[in-house]
């Protein structure tokens, strides 16, 4: 199906194109790339009258190191971001994850910001970058602020980002430890996703598909505790505990207690690549 | 070169979906949302006003039809719903506008309330004495599409009842040593073409017209003719390019609706349908299949028998063949001295089955070499020994009556298992074999016609649907001409000008077809020699034809030198015509099948014990082709088959929840994928040059499809341990097994 008509509208500026949201209300959106978008309104599950296209924005794209953090500009496309030079320096693990997401046609033409502006919750771009404890810049016509990835996701499709508020940067601090992702892929999307980036201390992160990026607390002591000597058996138990009152989703692609598994698996891989990549990671 | 391709990777292949006619207006079908209700009330008023539509067809419109419901084998059918649905998906209106996007937006006006009915959204439920009954009213039709009469049983929703016999399964079971039983299951399967279903239908002076990616255009012909009370002579079907089928778009489809939907908007419509659309036109049938088998003292097969029960579907469209030949195709290449194979298709409240790949092939493969192996592991014995002890041999008879074995099982299998061992000593692999005998009819028609500028006109039935069927034509009427294959256009199917075709299908289109344009082109050569003899003053011995004319003794002529010497001016043209029918060869083609197509399988996989992910490492497929008439064109089928054939192993699944399709859209179905495919992988081609097609070829295209999901399953079950019998074997079904196994040795 196609998607009902809409009026496409290419602002210059940020403040123009906060300003043309905020003035049309709920029938408008920003356009980033268009890779989820288009599909849910060609399957008639979003409706808009008013699509604002941030692409001919100019200096949304860039990447680079500013001081002690890597910015990525929330525009530049997946592949954009894995063909970085910058990126595969500072943050390899984040490179790789962008060569890998869904298909060539999706890489060119889908942003980082598109992507966690959706809020897609079986993406796999959110759980590493709350790992690495990115900020996220959102501007509108009148304000701008800083907040950590980890507060940006609320729910599935959910965001702290306000309708006329537009992600313009992604900073991902450097200097701060290694940094691994590996993700459960047996379909179109993850089942599971894990994210361990360690500076003091092991951060633990899990994707299960079910809403936010879960931070595994009882699981990050542990790996502290007996850093490299972990048995999987008491990895597999640590990361059950933490998952315990998780509501897992369980539908055709995969009941829940093999879901409950594979992000045990998805942690026990992402802490072996994790062992693998000190110490160069982010540093 | 295949002379399709170049066109094809070069953008100037015309598809069906790039058709477009003067005056066309676009139709978009609305669909049942309910498995099974009463229409109680339908408003189109919305839809009729909104911008750009020109009418809306409804089941209110059967009027326009002289015969409104259609089928192959029971005409169970309406060509649009008229007071009832049966399956989500059932086309109930279609909105027909002057764009496609005004199309699409106005079918989201229409309304339909309806009053639901109990479903069967199982064979199990339809089975049971209390079901709903889908047909009420059994009207079958006897040898319309395929030979014989279905044999349902009225007053349940049973649309076909099969029985395969030999010998006494009771008393061999009563004198057996042991006796093997298991059951195997089988999902809905998508064929998932890349181009979905399309067609343009219009209605002028001189008829119908339609032009449709359609691999049975005669059939489709035939259908029309009788829903629109039209003689067949002005009803005229044109197939350009079709972007796939693999059945699912054999017998008839989508065109009497669209046909219906041009007749009422009194102009040309187009209906192209989406992905998702096209995933609720048609499946492969969903199977049960329980395999009980007898051994006597000294591991001899002594009996076999099957219970088959497929899910058909909404309708029966050629289900009722598909069931018969699953019963065939369980038999396997082994002695079986008593069988006994029982096979029903039952209607339950989900997308009509049809024709895939193979039909009922797959189903019944899986079931019986899967059981092969379980039996050889019971009973401690290597499953290629065990086979090898009850392979048939050439010559013997595989079901009573059918033309005995024409190929060597044993070779074919040695072959398959020395591809994967290659000096590895690999103790472990995964084996299947099958035989299929294709329901080919042998009856088909070509012209061939030979210009004065020495181009040459090929009209056939015979649909490049992506097989390479235009090629192998093309090089078979180039050597029977003596020209070079450049010169050798093969014209789009059109029923207007080529004969009469059963269709594309069933592995038979290189031989049938095949063979009529060979005799077809022999008949122009004929007329040719003829010719060139009145004109020229000579003997036709002395007469042969040459690249781009004719030698008379030393000299070469053209054919325009041909015809200005015969017509006086150098025009004309001379036109072989040929036709195959069952007494073709000195009666050769008459015993059915034409030929056995059969498969031998064999793989190694791995498995992640963490998560279950199977990987193929390494393939061999085997198949006795006759003769190769376009070697990577073969290959690619061969190979195709099985990567098609990699899927139901591992991934596809159309899950129907109480009726509602949950899968039916490419976004939740994982189809294989190049990177799903091992670079150690092996094609044998068995040439031995004795088929009855052209140049010694048999058919082929179908046989690969059949071995690989009980490779996998037997190769997993050797060398893991595990032992699945439900398809796909997702990763997580093999890890909940592997779970199950480690929790057992613990």
């Amino acid at each position: 199906m196609r998607p009902d008509p809409f009026t496409y509208h290419q602002p210059k500026s940020l403040a123009e194109a906060s300003s043309l949201v905020a003035e049309l209300g709920d029938g408008a959106t920003f356009y980033a790339g268009g890779t989820e978008l288009l599909l849910l309104m060609k399957m008639q599950l979003a409706e808009y009258r008013h699509l604002v296209n941030l692409k001919k924005i100019d200096g949304l794209k860039t990447i680079g190191v500013e001081h002690d953090r890597l910015v990525i500009g929330a525009l530049a496309t997946h592949c954009d971001i894995a063909l970085s030079t910058a990126v595969s320096k500072h943050c390899p693990s984040l490179s790789r994850l962008c060569s890998e997401i869904a298909n060539i046609r999706v890489r060119v033409a889908g942003t980082i910001g598109g992507n966690l502006c959706f809020a897609e919750p079986r993406a796999d771009p959110p759980v590493l970058l709350v790992a690495l404890d990115a900020g996220l810049q959102l501007v509108s016509a009148h304000a701008s602020r800083v907040i950590p990835a980890s507060e940006f996701f609320l729910g599935p499709f959910e965001t702290a980002r306000k309708p006329d508020e537009i992600l313009t940067t992604i900073e991902i601090p450097l200097g701060t430890g290694a940094a691994s992702f590996e993700r459960m892929k047996q379909g179109n999307y993850s089942l599971a996703t894990a994210a361990i980036s360690r500076s003091d201390c092991h951060q633990t992160w899990i994707g299960y598909g079910g809403g936010p990026p879960k931070r595994l607390n009882g699981t990050g002591a542990l790996l502290d505790r007996d850093d490299g000597r972990t048995s999987e058996e008491a990895l597999f138990a640590a990361v059950a505990e933490d998952i315990f009152d998780l509501e897992i989703p369980s539908d055709l692609e995969a009941g829940e207690s093999y879901r409950r598994h594979l992000i045990a698996v998805a942690v026990k891989r992402a802490l072996a690549s994790l062992h693998e990549t000190e110490p160069t990671g982010v540093h | 070169m295949r002379p399709d391709l170049l066109e094809k990777v070069s953008g100037k292949a015309e598809f069906i979906s790039d058709v477009s006619i003067d005056g066309m207006a676009y139709g978009k079908v609305v669909r049942s949302t309910e498995p099974h209700a009463r229409i109680i009330g339908m408003d189109v008023s919305r839809a009729e006003q909104a911008n750009g539509v020109v009418c809306v067809l409804t089941g209110a419109d059967s009027g326009l039809l002289t015969q409104t419901d259609w089928g192959l084998f029971y005409e169970d059918r309406p060509v649009i719903a008229r007071d009832r649905v049966r399956y989500v998906g059932e086309p109930v209106a279609v909105v027909v506008a002057d764009t496609q996007a005004r199309a699409e937006a106005a079918s989201r006006l229409v309304v339909v309330e309806y009053e639901q009915l109990s479903i069967c959204a199982t064979p199990e439920q339809a089975l049971a004495g209390d079901a709903p009954v889908l047909h009420e009213d059994f009207r079958p039709i006897s040898d319309f599409y395929f030979k014989g009469t279905a044999r349902g049983q009225a007053g349940t929703n049973v649309f076909q009842d099969y029985l395969l016999e030999r010998g006494d399964v009771d008393s061999a079971e009563r004198s057996a040593q042991r006796i093997f039983e298991h059951s195997y299951s089988f999902p809905g399967i998508a064929h998932f073409a890349m181009e979905p279903h399309c067609a343009i239908a219009r209605f002028d002076h001189a008829g119908l017209t339609i032009w449709s990616g359609a691999q049975s255009p005669t059939a489709v012909q035939k259908v029309l003719a009788r829903v629109f009370g039209l003689p067949i002579a002005r009803v005229r079907v044109i197939v350009p390019y079709v972007g796939g089928g693999f059945g699912g778009k054999a017998s008839v489809k989508i065109e009497p609706l669209v046909a219906a939907a041009a007749r009422k908007a009194g102009r040309p419509v187009k209906v192209l349908l989406s992905a998702e659309e096209s995933m609720l036109t048609c499946r492969r049938l969903a199977a049960i299949i329980t395999i009980r088998t007898a051994i006597d003292a000294e591991g001899a097969i002594l009996s076999r028998t099957g219970d088959i029960v497929m899910d058909g579907g909404a309708y029966a469209d050629t289900g009722p063949a598909v069931a018969l030949k699953s019963a065939h195709r369980l038999v396997g290449p082994y002695r079986l001295p008593n069988l006994r194979i029982r096979a029903r298709a039952v209607y339950t409240n989900t997308v009509p089955g049809a024709a895939f790949r193979s039909i009922g092939g797959p189903q019944a493969v899986w079931a019986t070499e899967s059981h092969m192996d379980e039996i050889a592991a019971e009973l401690g014995e290597d499953p290629v020994d065990f086979r090898s002890r009850h392979l048939l041999q050439r010559g013997d008879e595989v079901i009573d009556n059918l033309r005995p074995l024409d190929v060597d099982p044993t070779v074919m299998m040695d072959a398959a298992v020395e591809a994967t061992t290659k000096g590895h000593n690999h103790a472990s692999r995964g084996l299947a074999l099958a035989v299929t005998d294709p329901g080919i009819l042998p009856v088909a028609g070509a012209i061939v016609r030979v210009h004065a500028d020495g181009s040459v006109e090929v009209r056939s039935m015979s649909v490049e649907i992506g097989q390479g069927v235009r090629g192998v034509l093309q090089r078979i009427v180039a050597e029977t001409l003596s020209q070079p294959p450049e010169v050798i256009h093969i014209l789009d199917p059109d029923t207007a000008g080529a004969p009469y075709d059963w269709g594309t299908g069933a592995s038979r289109s290189s031989m049938i077809m095949g063979l009529a344009v060979e005799k077809a082109a022999g008949d122009a050569v004929s007329k040719l020699l003829a010719l060139a003899s009145e004109a020229f003053e000579l003997e036709t011995t002395a007469i042969s034809l040459a690249p781009g004319g004719l030698k008379l003794g030393d000299k070469t002529v053209s054919f325009g030198d041909l015809f200005h010497a015969a017509h006086g001016i150098d025009s004309g043209d001379v036109t072989g015509q040929a036709s195959i029918t069952p007494r073709s060869l000195d009666g050769k083609l008459a015993q059915a099948p034409l030929f056995w197509e059969t498969a031998a399988a064999a793989c190694t996989v791995s498995v992640d014990p963490d998560t279950g992910v199977v990987a193929l490492d390494t393939y061999a497929g085997v198949a006795d082709i006759g003769r190769a008439l376009n070697r990577s064109a073969a290959e690619g089928q061969e190979e195709g088959a099985a990567v098609q054939g990699l899927g139901h192993a591992l991934f596809e699944n159309l899950v129907f929840d109480d009726g509602q399709p949950m899968t039916a859209m490419p976004l939740l179905y994982r189809v294989p994928r190049l990177s799903d495919v091992p670079a150690d992988w092996t094609t044998v081609l068995i040439e031995n040059g004795d088929g009855l097609g052209p140049m010694g070829a048999k058919g082929m295209g179908e046989g690969g499809i059949l071995g690989m999901a009980p490779a996998i399953a037997n190769a997993l079950a050797r060398d893991h341990g595990v032992r699945l019998r439900d398809l796909p074997m997702t990763p997580e079904r093999v890890w909940t097994a592997l779970s199950a196994r480690k929790w057992h040795a613990s």
